[in-house]
């Protein structure tokens, strides 16, 4: 094992960060819209939505990167490596956030809807005052779950040539001939973004639960 | 602590809606269903401006229901509204203009405060002025401040409401609701949650708004409240009202056989 080997997968490290980063923020976004289709009233709305779920969940993610990145890539809607697998992994986490918010409305207690009515708050601000703020805490644990399966995800990116860890792992690798230690450096590199992640979560958590206690 | 004693409260007079004596609040041949069953049939109400009203009957008769129609929160299916100059057909949905107006000026208090986790208390209270009456932030957090102080809670303002007494939440959620400038309030069953010496300090407060004029209708099982706070006394059973009138003659000395055993059941205990 070589310090050359070490700075060659750990050069992957910002890639891997910004496919995770930029696909989980665009999930979590989507998934809020998505989460209201799922329960609007109505039909023509929850179809399409559950649709949409059902669709990005149940196809493996390298399938929908390969669909964006060679099927939409190669002629309709030109895009780098780095916009399909963001792309296709971002769709794909909109289906699972917005079954997580789905998951974290119910823990809000129903009271919460009629205090805003009764004080004859407009629906904006029920909306993105009381119910959108408790629900980011409510499912803050779930995404954080969510985002360190997410960063094991991103790896899907090595295969349609974005630089991250994995694929500079792979290609030290073959170049060298000594994949156990460039792997193990690669898995160490996961490791040690992951922990921090979930530390994080469960400290915001923590820290917020005693503040609010839902 | 709270000041209880009401010659020195500083009782800021309510500009009455109207004049006094005239209705300010009537629900006019009320009835609601699921399906077969029965809820409320034909309860027919009147309100005037300043009175204080108590509600009292065995589980399930309707009287939250009851409550719960006169802001829209669960609307009846026959019957309408009247508060002020508003008038609302239950049976049809209203406009979300009508019913701005409605809930703007009826307030609510409800058994389980419903306070919002996430927002300080003086954020609790100063966010609705806020969206609904435009206040400016300043002036919004000035008049939030008065109110905690009617109810004895400034301490409180920069406090999460999980920091706080099931009893202190009440009163935050009483200032809520004031906070409005409404014109009548519905308060249910707010004391219900609350062991007896935190219903207490509720009461108290709930004691000096009825003092300084407020309209109120008061779903409740505080016999005492009923009895001596309150104007008027409305005893309900099966959706119906069985019986109306002074607090004492009504409380003393019921005329249905159902008010009787009902009165008998919650003061012999």
């Amino acid at each position: 094992m070589t310090a050359d080997m070490f700075f060659g997968v750990a050069m992957g490290v910002p890639w891997t960060l910004a496919v995770t980063s930029a696909a989980f923020v665009l999930g979590a976004a989507l998934g809020m819209p998505l989460c209201a289709m799922r329960l609007s009233k109505l039909g023509l709305l929850r179809a399409i939505a559950l649709l949409y779920i059902i669709l990005f969940r149940s196809v493996p993610p390298l399938l929908w990167v390969f669909v964006f990145f060679f099927g939409l890539g190669s002629g309709y809607l030109p895009m780098s490596a780095f916009e399909g697998v963001v792309l296709g992994l971002g769709l794909i986490t909109a289906a699972n956030m917005a079954e997580i918010y789905r998951g974290a409305l119910s823990a809000i207690h129903g009271g919460q809807w009629e205090a805003s009515q009764a004080l004859a708050l407009p629906s904006y601000s029920t909306s993105l005052d009381i119910i959108a703020p408790q629900l980011l805490r409510v499912s803050l644990p779930s995404s954080a779950s969510y985002a360190v399966g997410l960063l094991k995800d991103s790896a899907i990116a090595s295969t349609i040539g974005v630089t991250d860890i994995s694929f500079n792992a792979n290609y030290i690798a073959k170049a060298t001939y000594q994949g156990l230690p460039v792997f193990a450096i690669a898995a160490l590199f996961y490791i040690m973004i992951s922990l921090p992640v979930a530390a994080l979560a469960r400290a915001a958590d923590q820290r917020l639960r005693a503040r609010v206690a839902l | 602590m709270m000041n209880l004693d009401p010659d020195t409260l500083k009782l800021p007079q309510r500009e009455l809606i109207g004049q006094p004596d005239k209705p300010i609040l009537r629900l006019e041949g009320i009835g609601k269903e699921y399906g077969k069953h029965v809820v409320l049939d034909d309860v027919n109400l009147t309100l005037k401006s300043g009175e204080v009203v108590a509600i009292i009957g065995p589980s399930g008769s309707g009287k939250s229901t009851l409550l719960r129609c006169i802001n829209m929160l669960g609307p009846a299916t026959r019957g309408r509204v009247i508060v002020g100059d508003l008038a609302i057909d239950e049976s049809v949905p209203p406009t979300a203009q009508q019913l701005t107006l409605l809930r703007r000026s009826v307030g609510m208090v409800f058994q389980s405060f419903n306070l919002f986790p996430h927002m300080s208390v003086l954020r609790n209270v100063s966010l609705p002025q806020e969206r609904v009456l435009r206040r400016s932030r300043k002036e919004a957090n000035k008049r939030s401040l008065e109110l905690l102080a009617r109810v004895g809670l400034e301490g409180k303002a920069d406090q999460y409401p999980a920091r706080c007494s099931g009893g202190q939440q009440q009163r935050i959620a009483i200032a809520r609701a004031l906070a409005l400038e409404p014109q009548i309030m519905l308060f249910d069953e707010p004391t219900s949650a609350l062991d007896p010496e935190l219903g207490l300090e509720v009461l108290a407060v709930m004691q000096e708004l009825a003092r300084s004029g407020m309209t109120m209708l008061v779903v409740t099982h505080e016999m005492n409240f009923a009895e001596t706070v309150s104007d008027r006394v409305i005893i309900m059973a099966d959706g119906k009202v069985l019986e109306e009138g002074p607090s004492k003659e009504v409380m003393r000395n019921p005329q249905t056989e159902r008010a009787k055993r009902f009165l008998k059941a919650v003061k012999d205990r």
